[in-house]
């Protein structure tokens, strides 16, 4: 009968974690005992039956539902907000932050009642007593005067309480349980743009989540940029108008830390994401004999959802309402115009800052915009160089 | 192919597909060990899910004492244990280890031996009948040394015990292990 001393001496042996000194011992051991062979003989059967478990592949991969999870919840490295759809104990940030609310709202509540009460005139407060006290038409009427209690000659007030207080509870009913805004953009490289990869597929699926978005994108040369932009949206059937102020600044050497603005719509996110994914490619650039490649000058891209203001500010360089380009719930007004053969929509190019007043060319624009088709996307590019 | 460390920089840098790229090099190695231990794949599936988005939310205080698959581990191996303390799953006996759906091995060549797939499926339906009655402490273990091929240290440092600690309790597992194969196997032997 093998000790328990001598056991585990075998079992780490298994294990390969006895050192040289101890699996001398072990195999001297092995060489005596039948028993203490077949014990090893066995538990290596059985390591080897767990080595062998088969393996399989996770399908579909996880790489999307997790850039997804992270996507959705914003989350950023260190943050500890986020969690998958369907995983962990879901119902228990709920129920923490039920349990918060619960002692705000307790509070609150106490808070409200006092004032209330304060206001209703408890007549052993001091405060009610001081209030009380200063009304000076506030009499006790004669025949109840035998009463213990005090009655008032004037009608009973209704009670109202502190108003920012009551802003503060009103406030808090309304907006428990209302999701908390966190509205981080999101934000990629374009070199992770390149192939239709994760980074793209989460491209697409955040500009998915709205009808007006916004990109920030951080670029080497603006005028190198801009030019990309023009090709590729021309390629996809959008011309690009420029204001002439912003064609004049971007040829500008001095003003190349401006920021230019281009406007379209109509184009949906499949469309945008690929021409991201172009604009992050190498360029062949000059002629037959200077042929060369030339690295995408555009760096990084933030979405984010089209701001009211910038909407707004959009709208004044255009000359047009601001509620023109309220984004129409993907719905039609009305039948959209017959498209061109090839150029079917308009962008336009705007300085971010104009020094003039509205162009003739942004004005024309305007003029012809074409209304928004279902599905489609309002995008303002803020282009800007590093 | 970059290396762990560079791929974190990235996703420190903020570059989310360096992420990826981290997920999809160990995303069947840990759903593998964390099949073992939830024992249904779906809900591996989501607890390796909710690791990986535990470790990009922690990635700040990965410090690169240990290895990324390591502290990757210890992450999954907690959410694991958290999962099956809130379902209280109920181990099947399934041989399949999920809802009736096969586990193909990766190599398809070993099916090829004629009667070896059947050995197999019963081979695995006892490993996991016998995995199936271990406790959480003792399966664990034998997944992380047999499966995964950690050494004593490391497995100490996932679960945070000394290594006397995993010593004695993987020697207790094995032992345990060889009863329940044992037992497993007595009906067919004697029928």
């Amino acid at each position: 009968m093998l000790s328990d001393q001598v056991l585990q001496l075998l079992t780490a042996f298994v294990d390969g974690e006895l050192n040289p000194r101890q699996r001398e011992e072990v195999l001297r051991l092995l060489n005596k005992s039948s028993e203490a062979r077949e014990l090893v003989r066995q538990l290596q059967e059985n390591a080897n039956k767990l080595k062998q478990l088969p393996r399989r592949k996770v399908e579909p991969s996880l790489v999307e539902d997790v850039l997804r999870s992270i996507a959705e919840a914003k989350a950023i490295p260190a943050a500890a907000s986020a969690k998958p759809k369907r995983a962990g104990r879901r119902w228990m940030p709920f129920l923490t932050a039920s349990l918060a609310a619960s002692v705000v709202l307790g509070v609150l509540g106490t808070l409200y009642y006092q004032s209330i009460s304060d206001d209703k005139g408890d007549v052993n407060s001091p405060i009610a007593k001081g209030k009380i006290e200063k009304k000076p038409e506030a009499k006790v009427l004669p025949e109840k005067k035998s009463e213990t209690k005090p009655t008032l000659e004037t009608p009973p007030k209704k009670a109202t309480p502190n108003p920012l207080l009551a802003n503060l509870i009103e406030g808090t009913f309304r907006d428990f349980g209302a999701p908390i805004p966190v509205d981080r953009p999101f934000l990629a490289q374009f070199r992770d743009l390149q192939k239709d990869g994760a980074a793209s597929g989460q491209l697409a699926y955040e500009l998915d989540r709205s009808k007006a978005v916004q990109l920030d994108i951080t670029v080497k040369n603006n005028a190198f940029a801009m030019d990309r932009l023009r090709a590729v949206l021309l390629e996809r059937g959008v011309l690009l108008v420029s204001d002439p102020t912003a064609s004049k600044k971007l040829r500008d050497k001095n003003q190349a830390k401006v920021e230019y603005l281009v406007f379209a719509e109509n184009l949906t996110s499949d469309e945008l994401t690929k021409i991201m994914g172009e604009l992050s490619q190498t360029v062949v650039v000059g002629q037959k004999n200077t042929e060369r490649q030339e690295p995408s000058p555009y760096q990084k891209v933030a979405v984010s959802k089209l701001a009211g203001d910038d909407r707004q500010k959009v709208a004044k360089l255009l000359g047009v309402e601001a509620a023109v380009l309220e984004p129409k719930d993907g719905k039609l007004v009305k039948p959209t115009p017959t498209p061109t053969p090839k150029i079917e929509r308009q962008a336009v190019l705007l300085p971010a800052n104009p020094s003039a007043g509205v162009s003739n060319e942004v004005r024309q624009f305007a003029a012809g915009r074409q209304l928004p088709r279902p599905g489609t996307l309002q995008v303002l590019i803020r282009i800007h160089q590093e | 192919m970059k290396d762990d460390n560079r791929l974190i920089t990235e996703c420190r840098e903020g570059h989310t597909a360096a992420f990826g790229e981290l997920v999809a090099r160990y995303q069947d190695r840990l759903f593998n060990t964390v099949l073992r231990l939830v024992d249904n794949a779906e809900d591996a599936r989501d607890v390796v899910q909710e690791a990986f988005l535990h470790a990009y939310q922690s990635l700040r205080t990965f410090k690169g004492d240990s290895l990324f698959f390591t502290w990757l581990y210890r992450i999954a191996f907690n959410t694991a244990i958290s999962s099956r303390r809130k379902k209280r799953i109920v181990l099947s006996i399934n041989p399949t280890g999920d809802d009736g759906k096969a586990i193909d091995p990766l190599d398809p060549a070993e099916t090829n031996r004629p009667g070896h797939a059947l050995e197999m499926a019963e081979e695995e339906r006892q490993v996991h009948a016998a995995l199936a009655k271990l406790s959480s402490e003792h399966r664990a273990v034998l997944v992380m040394k047999d499966m995964d091929g950690m050494k004593y240290e490391d497995i100490a440092e996932i679960l945070g015990v000394p290594i006397g600690t995993i010593r004695s309790r993987l020697h207790r597992a094995r032992l345990e292990m060889r009863d329940l194969l044992q037992k497993l196997a007595e009906p067919k032997d004697q029928a």
